[in-house]
C-alpha cells in the first residue's frame, strides 16, 4: 500500500474495502445501478463505514450527472476545480 | 468571519465590500470563465456581478439560504446576459430569479437545485487538494482508474483511497 494514511479512523478503510468501492465506482460510472447489498457481503463485518462510502459514490455520480446535464458542453474540470490552471501549467 | 456575518456586516457599514469581493473574487471568475469561456474579459463580468449584488445585497435574506448560492444566481444570470448578447446562450441556461430567495426553501425546483450546485461547489474547494484532485480526475473527468493512479503517481489503491476520502467528505453536503 503506497497511500498515506491519516489520522482520522473513520475515513482509514481497509485494503479489501477500497478494492470493492474501486469496483463498484466503476459500475456506478459505467451507468450500471449496482446493488449495494451485494457489495458489501464481499467485505463480511465491514458495516455502515463501507455503506456509506458506497452510498456516498451513487448519490455524488448523481449529483455530478446533474450538473452534467445543467451545463451541456461546459468543462465541469474548470468549473469545480480552483486547482485547474495550475494543473495545467 | 462567517459569509452571513460578512454580509451583515456590510449592511451595518462596519465591513467594507472590498472584503466580500475579496472573498469570493476567486470562485465568481472561476464560474463565470466556465459559463462563458475563454477569450471573453472576466474582469468586467466580475465587476457586473459584484456591482449586481452590492445593488441588491439589502434583499439577501441569510435565513433562505448561503450568500455563496446567492452569489452563484447573480453570476449565472450575469453569465446568461452576456451570453444571449452574444447570441450564443444555451437554452437550457435560464435566468434565476435572485430577488426571490435562490434558496433551499423556496417551492422552486431550480432553487433547490441552485443551492445543491452551490453545496458541492462549497464542499469540493474545501477538500484536501489531493483529494480534490483525485474526485475530479475520477467523477468530472472520468478518468480510470489506472489513468488517475498514473496523472497522481501513486498507485490504484491510493487512487481509491482519495477518491473515496473526498467522497466521504462531500457526501456530508449533501
Amino acid at each position: 500500500m503506497c497511500r498515506e494514511r491519516k489520522d482520522e479512523p473513520d475515513l482509514d478503510f481497509t485494503d479489501e474495502e477500497l478494492d470493492v468501492y474501486g469496483d463498484f465506482s466503476d459500475a456506478v460510472l459505467g451507468g450500471k445501478n449496482p446493488d449495494i447489498e451485494e457489495y458489501m457481503k464481499r467485505v463480511p463485518g465491514s458495516g455502515a463505514r463501507l455503506k456509506s462510502l458506497l452510498e456516498g459514490e451513487a448519490l455524488v455520480s448523481a449529483e455530478v450527472a446533474r450538473l452534467r446535464a445543467y451545463y451541456p458542453g461546459v468543462d465541469l474540470a474548470r468549473l469545480l476545480d480552483p486547482d485547474w490552471r495550475s494543473r495545467r501549467k | 468571519m462567517l459569509d452571513t456575518e460578512l454580509v451583515v456586516g456590510v449592511r451595518k457599514g462596519e465591513v467594507d465590500f472590498a472584503v466580500v469581493i475579496e472573498n469570493f473574487r476567486q470562485q465568481v471568475h472561476r464560474w463565470l470563465y466556465a459559463m462563458v469561456g475563454p477569450g471573453v474579459d472576466l474582469e468586467e463580468l466580475t465587476e457586473r456581478v459584484f456591482i449586481r449584488a452590492y445593488s441588491r445585497l439589502g434583499r439577501y435574506d441569510p435565513a433562505k439560504g448561503s450568500f455563496g448560492t446567492w452569489l452563484h444566481t447573480i453570476t449565472h444570470n450575469v453569465a446568461v446576459s452576456f451570453l444571449r448578447e452574444r447570441n450564443r446562450a444555451p437554452e437550457s441556461l435560464d435566468a434565476m430569479t435572485e430577488d426571490e430567495a435562490p434558496t433551499c426553501a423556496g417551492p422552486s425546483e431550480q432553487h433547490e437545485a441552485a443551492e445543491a450546485r452551490a453545496r458541492l461547489y462549497q464542499r469540493i474547494d474545501e477538500l484536501d487538494p489531493r483529494e480534490r484532485h483525485a474526485f475530479i480526475g475520477r467523477h468530472v473527468r472520468r478518468l480510470s482508474w489506472r489513468k488517475l493512479a498514473a496523472e497522481m503517481g501513486c498507485c490504484l489503491r491510493s487512487a481509491h483511497y482519495w477518491v473515496a476520502r473526498a467522497i466521504a467528505e462531500l457526501r456530508k453536503g449533501l
